[in-house]
C-alpha cells in the first residue's frame, strides 16, 4: 500500500458514518440554519451562555471554600478579597456533599428587587481596571448517571479551571485546570453509592449515543466516555497565543479586547441597547414574517437574558455590572426560584427569565436555566440547568464491533435535578503571571496560523 | 452573478447548496471536531453561507468556499473551546484518534506522521486524501496557488512517508530532493 493509501484508510471517519443531507440531523441544522438559531460558535444562541464559564463580582476576586465531602453540614464559605492581590490563594474547593437544596420559597422577595440590590453593590465594587491576564477561576459540574440498576445513582464529575488570557495580543492564553474529586450528586445519590458498595472510580465501554448516533442538545461530555475517580487528578495546562479578546460578549462577532471593553457605555439605556443589538443581528428578527413554523424563534427579552448573562461574566466596569443588572431587572417576568445555596455552598437567590430562548426542537434535552446571584455583593455567583436527566447514558461494556453490550450506568432522574453547573471561584485583572504544571503535563497546544478573520 | 434574492428563492436556493454539499462538510467537520461539537460546527459553517448567501460563487467555487468556511469554523471551534473553558479542552489531536479502533497499527503510525505536520501540511493531506477535493480546490481552500500547493501536499506526503516507514525505504521513492531532509518540514509561506 503507498504512502497515499495509508493517509487514506487512517481517515478517521468513513464515508458511511457521515449523515446525508436527507437525514434528520441534517434537516435539523437546516432548519437551525435558516432560522438564525445558529450563535457564532455554532451552537443554539439560547444554550450558549451556558457553557461559557461565569464570572464572579469584583468583590469576591477570590472564594476560599473547605467543606467536608463525607458528612457535616455546608460550612460558611470565606470571602478573601484579593482583587488587587499579585498571587492570589489557590482556592481549595472540596465541594459540599449535601444535595442540591431545594430552593426554599419565599413570596416576599422578587427577582427585580434581588436584581436592583445587586445593581446597587455592584456599584460600589472596586477592582483592577486592567491588568496583564484576565484571570477566572471556576468550578464546572457535570452528573452522570454512575450506579446499577439495582442502586442508581449520580456522580457529580468535577473540573476545576484556572483561566488567564492575556490583555496582549500575541502572548500565550494559559487554561490551567484538573479534575477534582468526583463524587455522589446528593446525600440520596450517596446512600444508594454506598449500597452499591462505594466504588472509587467509574469508567465506561462508550456512551450510549454513539450506538443510536446522537444524543441531541445534550452536554458534549455526555457523549463522551465517562471516566472518573474520587481522587482529583494533577493539574495539565495547554495554552494558545491569545487574539487578544477577552470574555464572552463578542460584540461585532469577532470578539472584544480589553480596550473595548473599557470604553462600553454605562448607562441602562445604552447597556440595553447595547444587548438588543445582539437580537438585532438574528435572522428571525431581520425576518419577521419569513418564520418557518417548525422554528420557534428567541424573542428580544431572552436574547437580552442571555447576552446580558454573559457580559455579567465580562471584563467590565462596576457601572457596567450594575446597568447590566437592571436591564435584567426591567425584563418583564423574571422570576425568583428561591433562596438557594450555589453548588460551592454560598448563600444566593436562583433567578430565571420568564421563559427561556426556545430550542429549535422541542422533543431535545432542554434543563431549565438558572442563574445564582449574591444580590448583597453583586455577584453572579453559578449558571445552573436543572431537569430530569436521563437515567443511562453510558454502557460498560462494548463487543468487539464497538458496539454495546451488557449493563449500563443507571442514574436517578427527577425535577429539578442539578445537571450541570459552572460556578466562578473568583475572576479579574492580575498582573501576576500564571505558573503552570511541567510541560509534561501540557496537553497539545493548538497551532492555528494565519487563519483570516471569520 | 449573484444578485439579490428574493426571501423564497434565497431559501430554496439555500437548500440546494446545503443539500449539494452538506455530506462532504459534515465529514471534514466529523473528522476534526469531537462527534459531540460537530453538529454545532457543521451548522456555523452554513450559517455562514446562508448569511453571506450572495457572496457564494456559483460551482464549481462553492465547495472551495464552503470547505474555507469550514476550516475556519473548526479552527474557531477549537479556539472557543479553549477560550470559554470548555474543560479538559478537547485538540485537534484526539481528533485524528477518534473512532480509529480496530485499525492495523499503521494506521496509528500514520496518523501519529500525520500529527507532527504542521497544521497547513497537515490539512493538505486531509483535504485531498480525506475529503476527496481536487488539488485545485484543496488550493483555493488553503488560500495559495495550485503550485505551491503541490509543493506543500509532496513535502507533507513525504514527511508522512519518511515517518512511518523510515528515511532509507522514503529516500528510494521519494521525489524530490529537499524531502529527504527533515521528517517535519517547514510549510511554504
Amino acid at each position: 500500500m503507498n504512502i497515499e493509501e495509508q493517509i487514506r484508510s487512517a481517515n478517521p471517519v468513513h464515508p458511511g458514518e457521515v449523515p446525508e443531507a436527507g437525514s434528520a440531523r441534517a434537516r435539523d441544522t437546516l432548519a437551525r440554519v435558516i432560522a438564525g438559531q445558529v450563535a457564532r460558535d455554532g451552537r443554539r444562541p439560547g444554550r450558549a451562555w451556558k457553557w461559557t464559564l461565569t464570572l464572579a463580582a469584583p468583590v469576591a476576586a477570590a472564594i476560599a471554600i473547605a467543606v467536608s465531602v463525607t458528612s457535616g453540614p455546608v460550612p460558611a464559605p470565606v470571602a478573601v478579597r484579593t482583587a488587587t492581590s499579585s498571587k492570589p490563594p489557590t482556592p481549595a474547593i472540596t465541594p459540599s456533599l449535601s444535595p442540591h437544596p431545594s430552593p426554599s420559597p419565599i413570596s416576599s422577595v422578587t427577582a427585580r428587587q434581588v436584581l436592583l440590590t445587586a445593581a446597587a453593590h455592584a456599584a460600589g465594587g472596586s477592582a483592577l481596571a486592567s491588568g496583564k491576564y484576565w484571570r477566572v477561576q471556576l468550578v464546572h459540574g457535570l452528573t452522570f448517571p454512575a450506579g446499577s440498576a439495582a442502586n442508581p445513582y449520580d456522580i457529580t464529575v468535577l473540573t476545576g479551571a484556572d483561566q488567564w488570557n492575556p490583555s496582549a495580543p500575541g502572548t500565550k492564553e494559559w487554561l490551567i485546570s484538573r479534575r477534582l474529586a468526583a463524587r455522589p450528586a446528593t446525600a440520596a445519590d450517596a446512600a444508594a453509592w454506598r449500597a452499591a458498595g462505594a466504588p472509587a472510580s467509574w469508567h465506561s465501554g462508550q456512551p450510549l449515543s454513539q450506538k443510536g448516533g446522537w444524543l441531541p442538545g445534550y452536554p458534549l461530555e455526555w457523549t463522551d466516555t465517562l471516566a472518573a475517580a474520587t481522587t482529583p487528578s494533577p493539574r495539565t495546562a495547554s495554552w494558545q497565543l491569545s487574539d487578544g479578546t477577552v470574555g464572552y460578549v463578542e460584540g461585532n462577532l469577532s470578539g472584544l479586547n480589553a480596550a473595548q471593553f473599557t470604553q462600553l457605555p454605562t448607562s441602562q439605556s445604552e447597556i440595553a441597547r447595547l444587548l438588543r443589538g445582539y437580537y438585532e443581528q438574528t435572522y428571525c428578527a431581520k425576518h419577521p414574517d419569513q418564520g418557518d413554523t417548525r422554528i420557534r424563534c428567541a424573542t428580544q427579552n431572552q436574547l437580552t437574558w442571555d447576552m446580558a448573562v454573559r457580559l455579567l461574566q465580562d471584563p467590565v466596569s462596576p457601572q457596567v455590572r450594575s446597568a447590566t443588572f437592571k436591564v435584567m431587572a426591567a425584563l418583564p417576568g423574571v422570576r425568583v426560584l428561591g433562596q438557594v445555596t450555589d453548588p460551592l455552598g454560598r448563600p444566593g437567590f436562583a433567578l430565571a427569565p420568564r421563559d427561556q430562548a426556545p430550542n429549535p426542537a422541542p422533543e431535545y434535552f432542554n434543563p431549565l436555566k438558572i442563574i445564582v446571584v449574591d444580590p448583597d455583593t453583586g455577584a453572579l455567583l453559578a449558571t445552573e440547568e436543572l431537569g430530569p436527566m436521563p437515567r443511562t447514558l453510558h454502557c460498560l461494556s462494548v463487543d468487539k464491533r464497538n458496539r454495546c453490550s451488557g449493563a449500563a450506568y443507571y442514574g436517578r432522574s427527577y425535577p429539578r435535578q442539578l445537571d450541570e453547573f459552572v460556578a466562578v471561584v473568583s475572576d479579574g485583572w492580575t498582573n501576576a503571571n500564571p505558573s503552570p504544571p511541567p510541560a509534561s503535563q501540557w496537553t497539545a497546544a493548538l497551532d492555528l496560523p494565519g487563519l483570516p478573520p471569520f | 452573478m449573484h444578485v439579490n434574492r428574493e426571501p423564497l428563492v434565497r431559501e430554496r436556493e439555500f437548500e440546494a447548496l446545503y443539500t449539494t454539499h452538506y455530506q462532504a462538510i459534515a465529514g471534514y467537520v466529523l473528522r476534526r471536531v469531537p462527534a459531540g461539537a460537530a453538529d454545532d460546527v457543521i451548522a456555523q459553517v452554513f450559517a455562514v453561507a446562508w448569511r453571506r448567501f450572495d457572496a457564494v460563487p456559483p460551482p464549481p467555487g462553492d465547495r472551495p468556499w464552503l470547505f474555507a468556511v469550514a476550516r475556519n469554523g473548526v479552527a474557531d471551534q477549537l479556539r472557543s473551546e479553549r477560550r470559554r473553558l470548555r474543560l479538559h479542552a478537547r485538540l485537534s489531536a484526539e481528533a485524528l484518534t477518534v473512532g480509529v479502533s480496530g485499525d492495523e497499527p499503521s494506521g496509528d503510525r500514520v496518523r501519529a506522521a500525520l500529527s507532527a505536520l504542521r497544521p497547513a501540511d497537515r490539512e493538505a493531506l486531509q483535504l485531498v486524501l480525506w475529503d476527496e477535493l481536487s488539488h485545485a480546490e484543496a488550493a483555493a481552500v488553503l488560500g495559495c496557488s495550485t503550485n505551491a500547493f503541490e509543493l506543500r501536499y509532496r513535502r507533507a506526503r513525504n514527511a508522512v512517508r519518511v515517518t512511518v516507514t523510515g528515511p532509507r525505504s522514503a529516500a528510494a521513492t521519494t521525489d524530490a530532493p529537499f524531502d529527504r531532509v527533515s521528517p517535519t518540514p517547514r510549510s511554504q509561506p
